[in-house]
This record gives C-alpha cells, sequence and structure tokens, in this order.
C-alpha cells in the first residue's frame, strides 16, 4: 500500500520536478539576458536613481479622500454686525454643510494643535478675531475676511474632504448673507503629526512619484517580454511549455522588481535619510505589489501584441490611461480605481500614517487583484496564440 | 559495422601511448579497438575486438580500455561485455597487447556510458552525483571483496552515493555477480570505495574498474525504422485547404528534401508535424508517438528556423546551447561536453565563446543546427537552410547536412525550394503552389514518374522561334518542351527514338536541321519541377 502510494506520488512529482527545472532554467536566461540587455540595465538601475533623486526637489500639495473627519473649530471673533456673528453663523454652516466632518467647537488652538499632533483630529479650523467686521466691510470692496485651516499633512485623504467640506459651508453662508466674490478666504498649513517626526519634503512626494516610476518600468521591460523574445517560439518546440515560460518570465521581472525596489529604497534612505513611519518590510511589500502590477500588465501587453511597436503603442497607452485617471479625472470612484492610487493609497498610508498592512488590504488585495487579472488573461491568450514558429 | 570505418591505423603494443594518443584525439566517435596479445593473469594467448571506452595516458604508462565484443583467451572464449584493461607488454593490465588495430568509424558515439578506474574514484563519484540526479544508473564493476581480499565481479544498478571530503562511496543493488567463484544473490546490497591513498576503504568493495550505464528513456523502433511518418495530412487556413492528403515517410538516417516554391505549403506542412498548427486531418508519427504527444515527441526531434534571429544574439553559442539544451533536462556537464563537441563538428569551435551577433551568416546557421542538435534528436527539422545562399554557400551547407547525418545517425527533414538541392537527398515530396502535395518518392523514382522515364530528347537548333517549338508540341508522342538556354529538352510519352524521328521529319518538312541531336538525355531535379509545374495531372 506504502510502495503503491509513493509510486504514484513519484508519478505525480516527477513531471513536476521537470517543470520546476525547466522553469529554473529560463529564468536563469531571462536574467542573463536582462543583464546583457543595455536598454533593460538603464530602466533597473539608472531610472530609479534619477526618479528617486528628482524626488527631492519635487514638492508637492496632497489632497485625497476618507471618511469623517474631526474638525476642531475655535472661534476668536467676538465682533458682530447688526447683533449677528457671521462667526457664530459659518459654525452653524459648517454643522449642515462640511459634510463628512464632525465639527467640534474648541477654545484653545494650543489644545486643539496637541489633538491634531496627536492624530485625534484632522484639522483645525481658527476664525480669527474681527471676522465679521472684516466681512461685513469686505462687502464694499475692501480686504476680503480668512479664516486659518491647520491640516494633517500625512493624511492625504483627509485634507480634500476637510477643506471640501469647510467651503462648502462658506458657500452657504455667502448664499444666505448675499456675499457673491470672495468676501472669505480659508488660508491652509499642513502640519505633520508627532509620531511622522522626521518626515521631510520627499515624503510627500514618495507615494506619488513611486507607484509611476516602478509600474512605468516595469511596464517598460515587460511590455516586449513576449512579443520580442523571438527565440522563445523556438523554445516552445522543445520540452518547455507555454504556461512554463510566462511563469518563468513572471519570476524573472519580480526579481528584477526586488533589486529595483531595493536601489529605490537605498537612494531614499541613504540619500534622504527617508523614514517611513510604519515597517519597512511593509513598504517593501506594497512596492513590490505596485511593481507585480505593473509586470502583470506589462506580460498581458506582450502576449496580445503581434509586434514590438504595437506593444509600446499599447504601453504607452495603458500608462498614460493610469495617469490620466489619477491626475484628471475628478470622479472619486474612478479614480479610487485607479491602480496608481491604490498604489499610492497603501504607500501613503505606510510612510505617513504607519499603517500595518492590515489596514491597506483592501488596496493590496485590489493591486493584486488587477495583477491576477491581467496575468491570468495573459495566460489564456498565451495559450491559444497559434503559429508561434 | 565493419563496412562503415573510415579510418584504421595500426600501432605495435610498445606504442601503445601513442595508440591511446590517436584514440583521444577521436574523442566522441565510436572507435573499435582490435588487440591481440597474451592475457597477463595466465599468459595464455589473447585476440579480441571492442568498442574503446577510455584511455589513461602518462609519461609512465598508457592503458586503453575497452568493452569486449568478441575475443579468445587461449581455446576459451571470453564474455562478450566484459570490460578489459589493455597495458603494454610490461604492464599489469588485464591485456598485454603486442600488436593493435583502431578504426575510428564515421559515427559518433550516443552513449552516455562512463568508465572510471579505481584510482580515479572521487572523479566517479562527482560524476555519479550528477547523473543520479536525472536518471537510473546501471553499473558494470570489478573489484576486491574487502573481507576476504577475493576478487569481485558484479552487474546492478546504483542505489545511492555519498561524495564529501571525508567520505566517497556508492552503494549498488546487484543483479549479478560473484566473489571469487560464490555467486552473489540477486538485490543484495552492496557498497563500493575506492583505491584511497589518504584513508582505508571500510566499505564491502574496493572498486578496480567501474562502468557507468546512466539508463536515458529508450526510445521504441517502429518495426521498419520509420522515424517519421505523415499520413492523410490535411490543414486549412481560414477554412481554405493549404494542403491536401499528404503521405510520405522517412526511416532512420535518411535525408528528405521537402521541395516546393514559395506558398505551395511546404512550410505548413512542416509546421503541421512539428507542432506548430493543427491539422485538419491526417496521422502524424515522431517515432512511432503521435506527433501532438509533446512530452514523448519533443525530444526526438530538433527544429533549425529559417530565421537566424530564433536564438539568443547577446548569448555566445556555448551559452544558447546550454539555455535550449536545459529544457530537455540535460545535465550543464554533459552539455557542456556534447556542445564543444557539435560546435567542433560544425568547425565553429573557436568561435564559442563570442556573441552570437558577431558571426557570419553561415556561422550563425551552424550554431542554429547544433543548438537544435545538443539533445541528440532522432530527426532535425531545417526550414530553408540554404534560402539566400550562393551555390558554393549551398554546396559548403549540404555538406555539412551530409555530416550530420553521417556522424550522427540523424534523419534530416529539410525543406528548400531549390529542386538541385534534391539531389542530396535520399526522398523528396514535391509541393507546388495551388496544388499541394503532389508526388513522394527517392530522385529516382521521382524522374522515373515523368514521361520518358527520366530522359528527355535532347534538341540544339539555330533558332528558335514559337512557330518552330509550336511545331515540335504539336508531334505525336511529344508531351512537353522545355527550353532550357540553347537546348530544347523533350518529354517523350512513347519511346524516345520514335517520337525522336517524328520530330526531325516534321522538322525536315519544314528545311530545319538541328545542329545536335540527343535521344537520350537524363533529366536532373530542375527539369523534373520545371515539368511538374504545369503538369501535374499527368502523373502516374
Amino acid at each position: 500500500m506504502m510502495v503503491r502510494a509513493l509510486s504514484s506520488l513519484r508519478k505525480i512529482a516527477t513531471p513536476l520536478v521537470g517543470s520546476i527545472r525547466r522553469i529554473g532554467a529560463l529564468v536563469r536566461k531571462e536574467l542573463e539576458l536582462l543583464i546583457k540587455d543595455r536598454v533593460a540595465l538603464l530602466v533597473i538601475f539608472l531610472l530609479p536613481l534619477i526618479i528617486t533623486g528628482a524626488m527631492g526637489m519635487a514638492q508637492y500639495r496632497v489632497t485625497t479622500l476618507d471618511d469623517y473627519y474631526k474638525v476642531a473649530v475655535i472661534n476668536q471673533d467676538t465682533t458682530t454686525i447688526n447683533g449677528t456673528s457671521l462667526s457664530n453663523a459659518l459654525i452653524n454652516e459648517m454643522y449642515f454643510h462640511a459634510n463628512e466632518c464632525i465639527i467640534i467647537p474648541m477654545q484653545s488652538y494650543d489644545v486643539a494643535l496637541y489633538l491634531l499632533w496627536q492624530r485625534e483630529i484632522s484639522a483645525i479650523v481658527v476664525i480669527p478675531f474681527g471676522f465679521t467686521s472684516q466681512l461685513a466691510a469686505s462687502g464694499s470692496g475692501l480686504v476680503p475676511a480668512y479664516i486659518n485651516m491647520t491640516l494633517d499633512g500625512s493624511d492625504v485623504e483627509g485634507q480634500g474632504k476637510v477643506i471640501s467640506g469647510i467651503t462648502n459651508a462658506i458657500a452657504q453662508l455667502k448664499m444666505d448673507y448675499n456675499y457673491t466674490r470672495n468676501e472669505i478666504i480659508p488660508e491652509t498649513q499642513a502640519i505633520w503629526p508627532s509620531n511622522a517626526e522626521g518626515i521631510t519634503d520627499i515624503s510627500i512626494t514618495v507615494p506619488l512619484i513611486l507607484p509611476m516610476l516602478l509600474i512605468g518600468a516595469a511596464l517598460v521591460l515587460t511590455s516586449q517580454c513576449v512579443v520580442g523574445d523571438v527565440p522563445l517560439r523556438r523554445m516552445l518546440l522543445t520540452p518547455a511549455g507555454k504556461s512554463e515560460a510566462l511563469i518563468a518570465k513572471t519570476i524573472s521581472y519580480l526579481l528584477v522588481a526586488m533589486i529595483q525596489i531595493m536601489i529605490v529604497l537605498a537612494v531614499l534612505i541613504l540619500g534622504y535619510q527617508f523614514q517611513p513611519v510604519g515597517s519597512l518590510f511593509n513598504f517593501f511589500i506594497v512596492l513590490l505589489l505596485t511593481s507585480f502590477f505593473g509586470i502583470g500588465l506589462g506580460i498581458f501587453i506582450s502576449v496580445v501584441s503581434t509586434s514590438r511597436l504595437q506593444a509600446n503603442q499599447y504601453f504607452i497607452f495603458a500608462y498614460l490611461i493610469l495617469i490620466v485617471i489619477l491626475l484628471a479625472v475628478p470622479v472619486k470612484a474612478i479614480q479610487r480605481l485607479d491602480p496608481l492610487q491604490l498604489a499610492r493609497e497603501a504607500i501613503s498610508g505606510i510612510t505617513a500614517r504607519g499603517l500595518p498592512i492590515v489596514d491597506i488590504s483592501t488596496q493590496c488585495l485590489y493591486l493584486l487583484g488587477y495583477t491576477g487579472f491581467f496575468l491570468g488573461l495573459a495566460f489564456v491568450v498565451f495559450f491559444f496564440k497559434k503559429g508561434l514558429v | 559495422m565493419r563496412d562503415e570505418f573510415i579510418e584504421e591505423a595500426y600501432f605495435s603494443g610498445k606504442r601503445l601511448n601513442h595508440a591511446a594518443q590517436w584514440c583521444e584525439e577521436r574523442e566522441g566517435n565510436i572507435i573499435e579497438v582490435e588487440v591481440q596479445g597474451r592475457w597477463t593473469e595466465t599468459g595464455e594467448m589473447f585476440r579480441g575486438r571492442g568498442q574503446f571506452l577510455e584511455s589513461y595516458t602518462s609519461p609512465m604508462k598508457s592503458i586503453i580500455v575497452i568493452s569486449l565484443t568478441q575475443g579468445r583467451r587461449g581455446n576459451r572464449k571470453v564474455n562478450p561485455g566484459e570490460i578489459l584493461t589493455i597495458g603494454t607488454p610490461s604492464s599489469k593490465e588485464d591485456i598485454h597487447a603486442e600488436n593493435l588495430i583502431l578504426r575510428n568509424f564515421l559515427k559518433k558515439n550516443l552513449s552516455e556510458d562512463r568508465f572510471f578506474d579505481g584510482k580515479h574514484f572521487l572523479a566517479a563519484t562527482t560524476w555519479l552525483r550528477d547523473k543520479l540526479k536525472r536518471y537510473k544508473v546501471g553499473v558494470k564493476l570489478k573489484g576486491v571483496w574487502e573481507k576476504t581480499g577475493e576478487p569481485f565481479t558484479a552487474e546492478g544498478e546504483v542505489i545511492g552515493v555519498e561524495d564529501n571530503i571525508t567520505s566517497s562511496h556508492f552503494a549498488i543493488r546487484v543483479k549479478s555477480g560473484a566473489i571469487g567463484e560464490k555467486p552473489i544473490e540477486k538485490n543484495t546490497i552492496v557498497t563500493i570505495g575506492g583505491i584511497g591513498r589518504l584513508w582505508k576503504n571500510q566499505n564491502d568493495v574496493t572498486a578496480q574498474k567501474i562502468l557507468f550505464m546512466p539508463g536515458k528513456k529508450p526510445i521504441p523502433k517502429t518495426a521498419d525504422n520509420v522515424v517519421l511518418r505523415v499520413h492523410g495530412l490535411t490543414v486549412s487556413y481560414n477554412g481554405r485547404p493549404v494542403i491536401s492528403d499528404v503521405n510520405f515517410e522517412l526511416k532512420e538516417g535518411e535525408i528528405l528534401g521537402i521541395v516546393g516554391e514559395s506558398g505551395s505549403g511546404k512550410s505548413t506542412c512542416m509546421k503541421a508535424i512539428i507542432g506548430d498548427i493543427q491539422p485538419d486531418a491526417g496521422e502524424i508519427e515522431i517515432c512511432g508517438f503521435d506527433a501532438r504527444d509533446k512530452d514523448n515527441v519533443a525530444p526526438l526531434f530538433g527544429y533549425v528556423p529559417q530565421d537566424l534571429s530564433r536564438m539568443y544574439m547577446d548569448f555566445t553559442p556555448m551559452e544558447n546551447i546550454l539555455y535550449f539544451g536545459k529544457q530537455y533536462g540535460i545535465p550543464e556537464l554533459d552539455l557542456i561536453r556534447r556542445g564543444k563537441q557539435i560546435l567542433k563538428d560544425l568547425r565553429i569551435f573557436e568561435k564559442g565563446g563570442e556573441k552570437v551577433e558577431n558571426l557570419s551568416g553561415g556561422e550563425k546557421r551552424r550554431v542554429s543546427i547544433a543548438i537544435a542538435l545538443v539533445h541528440m534528436p532522432k530527426i532535425l527539422f531545417l526550414d530553408e537552410p540554404s534560402s539566400g545562399l550562393d551555390l558554393v554557400r549551398r554546396h559548403e551547407l549540404w555538406n555539412y547536412l551530409d555530416r550530420i547525418n553521417k556522424l550522427y545517425g540523424t534523419s534530416l527533414v529539410v525543406i528548400t525550394h531549390y529542386p538541385s538541392e534534391i539531389d542530396y537527398c535520399d526522398k523528396a515530396a514535391i509541393f507546388v503552389r495551388n496544388k499541394g502535395f503532389v508526388d513522394f518518392g527517392t530522385p529516382e523514382q521521382l524522374k522515373k514518374r515523368l514521361p520518358g522515364k527520366g530522359y528527355t530528347i535532347g534538341l540544339v537548333l539555330d533558332e528558335y522561334t514559337p512557330e518552330i517549338v509550336e511545331l515540335i508540341r504539336s508531334v505525336d508522342g511529344v508531351e512537353y518542351v522545355l527550353q532550357k538556354g540553347e537546348q530544347l529538352k523533350i518529354f517523350p510519352s512513347k519511346e524516345n527514338t520514335l517520337v525522336l524521328k517524328h520530330i526531325l521529319d516534321k522538322l525536315e518538312a519544314k528545311k530545319i536541321t538541328p545542329r545536335k541531336i540527343e535521344p537520350k538525355v537524363e533529366i536532373d531535379m530542375d527539369d523534373y519541377f520545371i515539368y511538374l509545374t504545369g503538369n501535374t495531372e499527368d502523373l502516374d
């Protein structure tokens, strides 16, 4: 009985071992090919260095979404007009029209700042002394009335919500009191919470630029990996199967992506003293998932293309779509499905807010799902592709 | 085997070192050693012959090792298959050679068998460790049973090996063997050690001679030695038949030319055979396996594409050989050894370390062939290898193909659109545009199927006008008139001399006298093909 079981186990294991050996040999071949390809080396090593370097010079204000945000409102205005306090009216508007914000009236700016520092609240709105009188005067074309907003710079999602909510409330107030121009101007500044100590400017650009870099680099490397691998067609006449060839390519490019990510991390940490608030390992995993998505999409493009030129066109088209959705599509529901946006949220969650991987699991699963979808499609298309020789 | 040898050399027993060197220079070929001398142990006369396995040369002594095919010591027959060492008259080897005749056959030794002397035991275990990862390894062994000091001989299978600095030995399961005169029980496990200088062997046996025989998956032989059989092959493209009812077969060691114009379906036929496109109907067998059975069929054939870019240009020839060869599960060391040998045989060994992209077109073509040969396929498919080459290069290429065919015994299937290249082939399958597959046979058979049975009537006239050609065409018994330079080649449907008489009568009536008349001109494959492209319906 035991012998029979072992024998059937061997029958299953033998082809599997053969397949693993073939994949191993193909992976080695792919890596050696990359090492000998100067353009690929440029993409693997130089591109991350240049772009990561350039990130250090970039300044960027980040705005993104979330659900409910606590906003401390400090009313320092004691002036009135005809017995009416417009600052109180504004706070009332905030209660009703600052959607997705919870308005908490407070007295002390220092306490509010401490709470913001401790991540207890997302923003502080200060209505300064003289707000009402200034607003009354601004109707005759004088200086407009200002309110000051201090935002959690690490919470890129929350900033947009708070600004949008407060702007809504201001708009309502202006409507109620017949103001039609820019009589009320919110001034904003962002601060970094206590546990984000040491974060520099590069921390703001990392979540935006890194996904673009990693997905772009993966696409450059992989979008021609099948259509451009002319000898592969000959290789497929050996015992090597189509699925083995694609698995080997995926593994090879994942290994390359790991090297690329390590270079990027080395530049960030050594060059810019960058320290993510969360775990470095989680940061690495999220970056790898981001690259993996690029690899999946690239391999899919490479499989469906019939020429190198077509692969280039598909690659540019796909990359542009991802960027346009991220930067130019105002519909947040769509933007939120963009892999670049997902990667950005996941990266900022770890680097700026120190979230554990569980808290960004939705983004990670979405990224993995996209990757699986494209890779799966690539396998199916490649399997049915005819006339390779 | 005896009729095929290409080289023979005689050496006296005293010049055994030269004989050993001769064998080493021809490494990889099948070499037969015929030896006459004395059986060292008893001093009896010995005569025999066997296959060369290994040779060792040093300034002090030289040894040649053979696997005996037949031999006699005194009046007794020696068992075939016995491993014997041949030394000089003063040595202690099994045989003192007095005279040696060595024969180098024009065939590669494709066997993976490997002999080791007991003194090279570490090399043996290192080699064995690598082989055991992939193959079952049989073994023939001679040595000493350590407990009693009696001679030990056995045949069996290796079941394990330990190979490290402190300990080096392997274990075998005995199928048959003896300790002294006493037979060993079947399936006895015996551990084998080497002749160590630094340690004492603590195993059952100290090996003196070891022959390892890696057991590769045997290739089934079809009854009639057919390696490729195509029957009723039909392939359509977008509902339009490209080729239909293709039938041919190829025996082991033969060369098949697939000849046809561009677009006649010859490449489609090859693609269907190698499994790149799915046929609509028909059967394809490679060495008895259905061609769709990729696991069994892929190791049996090699493919040389027309496009030279189908190898890695950034790699060296050797790296290409390694990466393609590994897909067949061949160990790296074997691939390197085989690769070197093939590159030597194709005369590009010295280019083995250069990038493929830096090689000339002819060298690239040979590298491409070497890649396809590294797993020692039974059939090698070549897609238009001579396309774009001038006449001299084509001839050179065919010489290489012929060399491969003879050295490795590989059957070749070569696509070409030059009919004259069929003369290099044993058989030809003919494809014609818009008609697909039209005929198959040896070049002689094909020619004989034409009117005139391989011969035409040759006429040279002073002038050619369409009227004269039309006049000849209208003669009773003239099937086809081919103008080739100055000469008219006339395919007769009746007996040549009779038709010639009719032609001359007609020409005489018009007062035309031919400058030269040849009643029987043998046709070549170009004539055959030109005839065929217009007259396929008339074939037998």
